[in-house]
Parts: C-alpha cells; structure tokens; sequence
C-alpha cells in the first residue's frame, strides 16, 4: 500500500502497480500511516485466520468427532429436574449425530421425526454450533414464535457458556450475542470466526436472500404452511451453480397436517420404525 | 449402525427422513412411560397428546374432536381404507350439501341400505374456492362416475341458507343447483340436531359386530380426517363471556368443516329415513 496526501484528502493506492485512488472524505494525515506502518490490513487478517476455533479433538467434519463434541462438551439444561449435563453417550445420540454430519457434508435436506425429551433439539444445536465453529458460517433457526426461536439461540448461549466455565483448558474465545439472554431472547450468537447463528418465526415473513450455511426448521409440522418454509429454506440455501450451497434440516413431531406431510413424501415415522406393522 | 427405536431412508424426494422413538433410548421403559404419561397428565398432556407426540402417530389431531364416538377402525376398517364402498342393491341414496352463502362448498354422497347401514361413499370438495355455478357440474359429474345408473334417484339435501338469494345477482344456491338438475331440500341447521344425528349414526350399532355408519377412506378423505380429529372444538383464548383457553361447544370452522357439515344434513335425512321405515336387519358387514 503507497500512501500521498495533499492538504485536504489523503490518497492511497490499494496495489503499488493500480492506478486506482480511493479518496477519503476527511484528514487521516496521522493515523493512517501509523496503522500503515504496523502492516496491519484488515481484509488479509481476514482472510489469513483459521475460521475452525476448536481443539483438534473437535475439529474433523466428521461423525465421530460430532459425537465427541456434543458428549463431552454440550451441556443441556433440564429446567424441570433442575440437572445440568452433558448429551449422553448413547447410541441413538451417536446415531444422530452420524445421520446429521453425513446429511451435512452431502447437503442432503434432512427431516427428523421424532419423540419429546430426546434431548434432539439440544443436540442439534451443539451440532450447528460445532459446524458454525469449524468454518465462517451463517445459520438460521426458525420456530413457531418468537419465544420459542429465541429460546433456541440462548440454549446456544448457555450451553457455550456452561463449556468456557467448565473446560477452561480449551482457551476458547468467548462468543457475543445481541438481544438479552436474561429474558432467554437473543436474536444473534456471534462466533469469534465471524459465524453467525440466529432467528426468525413464522410470523416473521418469508427470510429473503441467499447464502445461509443452513435453516433448521423446528417444529416444522406445527406450522401453517410448512411447505411454503420447507420450500423458502431450500430456496435460500441454494447455491450458485456448480457449488454444493447451504442445506436444511426440519426437526419435529408426529402431526397429521398433510401439508407436512407431503413434504416427507407421505411416509410415516411409525412405518419407518416398523412400529406400523 | 442399528439402533431400536431409531431408523433413516431415503425418500423419493430425496430428503433423508430420521425417525426416533422413546424406545431408541434403554433408559425409557415401560416404568419411565407410566411416570411420564401422570406427570404430564397433570400439564394438560393427555392420552391423545401422547399418542401423536410420543408414538409418533399421524392419524391423531391437536385439540378436542367434535366426534368422540368415531373408532376409525370400526367405521373405517381396514378394506375400506383405499377402497370405495360398493353400490349395494335396492340402497336409497342421499346427497348432503353444504352450499348456501359459501365459496367453500361441499358434498357428500351416502347410501342407505335396506339392511339401515349407512355409507359415506364419496365427498366432493373444490381444489379452490367456487361458486356454485362450478360446484354444481362438478358434483354431477362426480355422481355419474360413482352411480351411472342411479344417479338420477339421489334426494339432495342442504343446508338451510340454499335459499337465500345472493346480493349480487339475485340468484339462490338452490335456484343454480336447479340449473344442473338437482332438487336441494333445505335441512334443519340446527346444531344440536345435527349433533345428535352424527352421534347417533357413529354409536349406534346394527348388530355386536356391525356398526351402523362405514365410509370409504379413498372415497372420503377429508371426512376421515375430520372424524379423526380434525374437525374438532373451536378454542376460545380471548372471550371474556367463555373464559381464556376455555374449549367453547361450536365446531372450528376450518378446512374440515363444510364436508362434516354436508354429512351432517346426509345424516338427519337418513336417520329420518330409518325411523319412518321398517329396515331389514343386518347391512353390510365389516371384514
């Protein structure tokens, strides 16, 4: 970078070899060739960073390592038993995981149909999460209302917050979040690799735009039109041609809305299981 | 990796759907269930909320349904589930209308044989809202497909606004419906009557093992699912008058309301039909 300044702008060449000025508004005479001669420039620290902020144990895009993270790392809060622990080592946890990592790298959209106080919403998080720390991603997670989305980001938030405190021999870099976790609504959790991870409801109106890493749609079956979200997630997480894009996976229960139903192509969780025979 | 309670395919869309059962984690056994099922209970979370939640069933809708009586696999048995009812011999037929002051309207054919077995044989909804003048063929061309020979002997009943006139054109549902051939008789609207009726054709039985009403799964899809639970208490959350969160005894208007409501006039005119005249005993029995 060459700086030349005159005496109401300064100037400065992006490359020494571009004839191209970008002028500033304003005097910068002493701070900018101060910044300048620490060699400090914003876009190359960017772009030298490692986006992966976990320990090498956490850090494979794999299945096992998905697995590692949630039983050893995730901590889920069960407000009734008033219990903190981790996600349990079990085998349908390791089997989800398995399922989700895979459906991930292969951007294969993704419905789970599933029971209550599985412990599956807890473990998804930690899975976005753990994805959202491996690289610079943004992902989305929408419910019925704002309560319930919100009350998925400050699971995010706590279960963050219960990893700095209790394994402080990872020196992980704190998270920030905006809107208030006292009242369990943040509407963002920012990751120090530039992820962000946040909310919408389906009151909220269609989310405009592309390039979402992944949605997650909780609760898919309750809502009034779930294939018009179904159908609006796959249509932001596209990508541009010739690249895999974003991918989305719908978490819920049992309902006979066939809306919701014809998004799963009108096959039955129960038949699946062969609890149908 | 094979775990019980926990299964993943393909499906033809290409989506992977994941199904996870309770029974996936060990330490959820019949012991755990009885704990669950009673704490719950005592949160509003019933036997019908456990069933869809918990056990992953599709067939059983949010909230109260209107028809209690309904037991699916005896008013729709399994052989009837993808397979229409069979035009029986010497059958009167009725055609429920759910039509007057509406863009939503409805229809339901029912045969009642000489044994007093009443069958829902077919429902015709619109794909989109619709005024009479294109419900009205639609139904005709319905019934010739069902009833080639006989369609020409079905008695209609309707709702009783078929004969309000339409502020537009001065025209009523029932004057249209004349257009294409059919006599509407406006039924009772009363709610208890109708009630009463529904009840009666889903409790009553002809002998131990035949119920008085049978319908058709294929012929009549969104009845099936009103009766299963769809078409259900409307909830009132805002009423001063009811009471926040109370359930108030008016049936939701909801998407399957108009087929239950032209069953319902099929039904009264039925039931006046079976106490007027000495039936055979025994209909159709179910497999």
């Amino acid at each position: 970078m060459s700086l030349s300044s005159n005496s109401s702008n300064l100037r400065y060449r992006t490359k020494p070899e571009s004839d191209r000025l970008i002028e500033f508004p304003f005097e910068l005479k002493f701070t900018i060739p101060r910044i300048a001669a620490t060699g400090f420039n914003f876009g190359e620290q960017v772009k030298a960073a490692d986006p992966n902020l976990w320990p090498d144990r956490y850090s494979d895009e794999t299945p096992e390592c998905a697995f590692r993270w949630l039983t050893e790392c995730w901590h889920t809060n069960d407000e009734a038993a008033r219990r903190i622990e981790l996600v349990p080592p079990k085998s349908f946890i390791e089997a989800f995981a398995y399922e989700w990592v895979g459906c991930f790298k292969r951007r294969q959209p993704m419905i789970v149909e599933k029971s209550r106080r599985m412990v599956i919403s807890w473990a998804a998080r930690g899975l976005e999460t753990w994805v959202c720390g491996l690289q610079r991603a943004e992902w989305l997670i929408v419910d019925q209302t704002h309560a319930n989305a919100a009350e998925h980001l400050w699971r995010i938030h706590f279960a963050l917050t219960e990893l700095y405190d209790r394994r402080p021999e990872l020196k992980l870099v704190r998270h920030n979040h905006r809107g208030s976790v006292l009242t369990k609504e943040p509407t963002h959790v920012l990751l120090p690799n530039g992820s962000v991870i946040t909310q919408l409801h389906q009151e909220a109106g269609a989310s405009q735009g592309k390039g979402k890493t992944g949605i997650t749609l909780e609760e898919i079956s309750k809502y009034r039109a779930p294939s018009a979200f179904w159908n609006q997630a796959t249509l932001v997480t596209m990508g541009p041609g010739g690249q895999p894009g974003g991918w989305v996976c719908g978490i819920a229960n049992a309902d006979p809305d066939p809306d919701w139903r014809a998004i799963k192509g009108m096959e039955s969780g129960r038949k699946l299981l062969g609890l149908d025979v | 990796m094979e775990v019980p309670g926990f299964a993943a395919q393909t499906i033809k869309n290409g989506t992977r759907h994941v199904a996870i059962h309770y029974s996936a984690d060990e330490e959820k056994g019949p012991e755990w269930v009885a704990i669950m099922k009673s704490r719950l209970a005592t949160e509003g979370f019933g036997e019908r909320d456990w069933q869809r939640e918990m056990e992953l069933r599709e067939d059983i809708y949010n909230g109260e349904p209107v028809f209690a009586d309904y037991v699916d696999h005896l008013h729709c048995p399994k052989p009837l589930h993808d397979a229409p009812i069979p035009v029986i011999k010497h059958s009167q037929y009725i055609g429920g209308w759910d039509c007057g002051q509406t863009l939503h309207p409805a229809f339901v054919l029912m045969q009642v044989t000489r044994g007093g077995q009443l069958h829902a044989m077919l429902e015709v909804l619109p794909p989109a809202p619709e005024a009479m003048e294109a419900f009205a063929p639609r139904v005709n061309q319905a019934l010739m497909e069902v009833l080639p020979t006989l369609w020409d002997t079905v008695e209609h009943v309707a709702d009783a606004t078929v004969i309000n006139k339409s502020g537009t054109d001065g025209r009523s549902a029932q004057q249209e419906a004349a257009r294409h051939g059919f006599r509407l008789v406006p039924a009772s609207n009363a709610w208890q009557r109708r009630y009463s009726a529904v009840t009666w054709s889903l409790a009553d039985r002809i002998d131990e093992d035949t119920p008085r009403l049978l319908l058709s799964g294929q012929g009549c899809l969104v009845l099936r699912a009103g009766f299963q639970g769809a078409y259900k208490w409307e909830q009132s959350s805002t009423s001063d008058q009811v009471g926040p969160g109370r359930v108030i005894r008016m049936p939701l208007k909801n998407g399957y309301s108009h087929v239950q409501d032209a069953f319902q006039y099929a039904v009264l005119r039925a039931r006046q039909i079976l106490e007027s005249v000495p039936f055979e005993v025994g209909g159709l029995k179910r497999n």
